[in-house]
């Protein structure tokens, strides 16, 4: 097993730059996820570490050896595709073996090994089959069997789940994260996902435009997000967002219909700055829709209800912007109705106008 | 209604007019082939009957084994009357009947033009088709204009570069030029072919512990195969009736000669005799013709090859 580091990475495709001067640790053992919209550069990065793109400059780290100048082929990694990228002519049972046979092992050895990995991830009834001949879920058990059977020190995960409907994905997901703790095996997931990216991660790094934006634990990159689009991308449904202008005097908040207290945390930062307007960002599930009006609550339209089943999904106009809330299943404005929305304190971050950065704490 | 009616008719009177047409024009092209193949299995002399026979009363293979130096003098003898060859030259026709030395040699050609063409041409296909290099689409272009240059143009340089090489009278020197007038087509054929293969697959396999040759061995070969069978089953097919350079380089050397120009040396030699002459044609024939039958979806995939984007 090894940790594996990069430093001062950058990457350009002629004038595009997908990789900025990124520079991260994997730590050894941990599931390290990679999350962010397409194009961000998550993929370039994991390419990068496997040795199927080269740098345009920085160092990759696998242990304490610089690895840029060694092939993939040398490398110890083994890598899981978005398109599992199976190899049809091949039956199961040699698409998992076919790693071992290039390290020249024993054809008792490989029998052996690649009859373990099968077992491990229920393919036992399949190793005759071609890939043509499974389902999409089975193939996705196929690449990973590939991937472990020749216990490699790091694992390369690139969208793996994306392919699968819905149902599966879920349940992959759980299987994933468990085969991950059981072999302990550095492992760096990409995904678009942020759902999947919370459940799965040890380690978050949020990416855009080919760089880091956040990195952390799941709950702290979601309880605390250091820009907007952290706080907007991380969370589903995503964190609602209305610009405010401050009153320092009152340490108040104001939009159109809207008004509410600054959180007591950011009062003493709002008067050192002077700002005179912020973005206020609160999550769905932090809005609470009460049906008549309380001290502090905030007068919302219903725009529409969208029933989820175990909960509904209200969008409401307020403070002149689309807001989202979650609430019980019986909640059922008209849409037109006015509604009375409250939230704690704790819940409200606050934004830079200009540079869209989490005010600091005091 | 009778605008459905109108509608069916047409499509049936299409229909029609198609079938007659197919047929009228396989009837042209296989009426000849017909009418040697039937001169093929009549006895010596029997061409000159009257009235024609269009199929033999008594099909016969003694043409066939006159041809391929197989019949004894004596039944040649008995079947010389009222043919045009004097008798004391019998046993010399006999002997110098050999058509199996330019079928053998023909084999030989065509397979080793197929192997060494397909060796060439998967390389640069691969370099063509999976590799990111400038001016990659040049090189393709450069490499058919040279094909588009008519073999009437380059023999008689050809010719004088076998000379300088001691190749002639040898067939190297009608394999290497052949081998070379069909890498533009089979790295073209099989170019397509591997452009289709997912990048994935490379990538997996260099992650799986393999080097560039050796995913070019395991992988890419494998899943071109039918690319690759074209191509193959192309170059036999065109080296075979390969005519100019193999008349040029053997030089009228029976040991050396392949079917076409063997075919036009017994041709003149043997001119008044048609069964040996038809007999000849259809052993030329059969194996080309026979291949063309068994791999027909093989040539069709390569007719319609070059429909994808690079």
């Amino acid at each position: 097993m090894a940790g594996v580091r990069v430093e001062g990475l950058l990457k350009r495709f002629g004038n595009v730059t997908a990789l900025d001067n990124v520079s991260l640790e994997f730590e050894d053992g941990k599931l390290t996820v990679l999350v962010g919209p397409s194009g961000c550069g998550k993929t370039t990065l994991l390419r990068i570490i496997a040795g199927l793109e080269d740098a345009t400059a920085g160092s990759v780290l696998i242990g304490d050896e610089v690895v840029n100048q060694v092939p993939p082929w040398d490398r110890n990694i083994a890598m899981v595709f978005q398109s599992y990228a199976l190899y049809p002519h091949m039956t199961v049972f040699d698409n998992i073996a076919f790693p071992l046979r290039a390290r020249k092992i024993s054809k008792a050895e490989v029998k052996q090994r690649v009859e373990q990995t099968a077992a491990l991830l229920g393919l036992s009834e399949l190793l005759q089959r071609k890939p043509r001949q499974l389902s999409g879920g089975q193939m996705q058990r196929v690449a990973l069997g590939r991937a472990i059977v020749r216990k490699p020190g790091v694992f390369l995960m690139d969208e793996p789940l994306s392919n699968l409907d819905a149902k599966l994905r879920v349940e992959m997901r759980a299987e994933l994260k468990r085969l991950q703790k059981d072999l302990g095996v550095t492992t760096i997931y990409v995904t678009h996902d942020q759902a999947e990216a919370m459940t799965m991660a040890d380690k978050l790094v949020v990416m855009r435009g080919g760089l880091i934006q956040q990195m952390g634990d799941p709950e702290e990159v979601y309880s605390h997000p250091r820009n907007t689009f952290v706080g907007g991308f991380i969370g589903s449904p995503a964190m609602n967002f209305i610009r405010c202008s401050v009153d320092c005097a009152e340490a108040s908040l104001h939009a159109p219909e809207f008004q509410c207290k600054a959180p007591s945390r950011f009062v003493q930062v709002l008067r050192e700055r002077g700002k005179d307007a912020v973005i206020v960002g609160v999550r769905p599930e932090d809005l609470k829709v009460v049906p008549v009006r309380t001290e502090g609550a905030v007068p919302a339209t219903v725009y529409i209800s969208e029933p989820m089943g175990k909960e509904m999904l209200l969008t409401v106009e307020v403070g002149g912007a689309l807001a989202k809330a979650i609430t019980p299943p019986n909640v059922r404005p008209q849409i037109g109705e006015t509604v009375w929305l409250t939230f704690e304190e704790e819940c409200v971050h606050l934004f830079d106008c200009d540079t869209e950065e989490a005010l600091p704490v005091a | 209604m009778s605008v459905k009616l109108s509608h069916r008719y047409r499509n049936q009177a299409t229909y029609l007019m198609q079938t007659v047409v197919t047929i009228a024009i396989a009837v042209f092209c296989l009426t000849p082939m017909f009418y040697i193949l039937s001169t093929s299995l009549k006895p010596r002399g029997a061409e000159y009957m009257i009235p024609l026979e269009l199929w033999p009363s008594k099909p016969t293979l003694q043409a066939y084994r006159a041809v391929l130096g197989i019949v004894e003098e004596a039944e040649l003898e008995s079947e010389t009357k009222g043919s045009m060859v004097l008798p004391a030259d019998q046993a010399r026709i006999v002997k110098s009947l050999n058509f199996i030395t330019p079928l053998r040699n023909s084999l030989i050609v065509s397979t080793s033009v197929a192997a060494l063409s397909l060796l060439i041409s998967s390389l640069s296909a691969y370099a063509i088709a999976r590799l990111r290099f400038k001016y990659k689409i040049q090189s393709l272009i450069f490499l058919q204009l040279g094909a588009m240059i008519p073999i009437a143009v380059t023999i008689a340089p050809t010719f004088m570069l076998m000379r300088s090489l001691g190749l002639l009278r040898t067939l190297l020197a009608m394999i290497i030029p052949n081998i070379f007038y069909n890498v533009p087509m089979s790295t073209w054929l099989i170019a397509c072919y591997f452009a289709e293969l997912p990048f994935d697959l490379e990538d997996a396999a260099k992650m799986d512990g393999y080097k560039p040759i050796q995913i070019f061995r395991k992988v890419i070969i494998p899943l071109a195969a039918p690319g690759l069978f074209s191509a193959g089953v192309f170059a036999f097919l065109g080296s075979w009736g390969e005519f100019m350079l193999a008349s040029a380089v053997s030089m009228g050397i029976p040991a050396v000669q392949t079917v076409p120009a063997a075919m036009l040396n017994f041709s003149v030699q043997f001119r008044y005799e048609w069964t040996w002459i038809s007999a000849a044609i259809i052993l030329s024939v059969a194996l080309v013709a026979f291949m063309t039958l068994v791999f027909q979806r093989w040539v069709i995939r390569g007719l319609t090859a070059g429909a994808v984007k690079y």
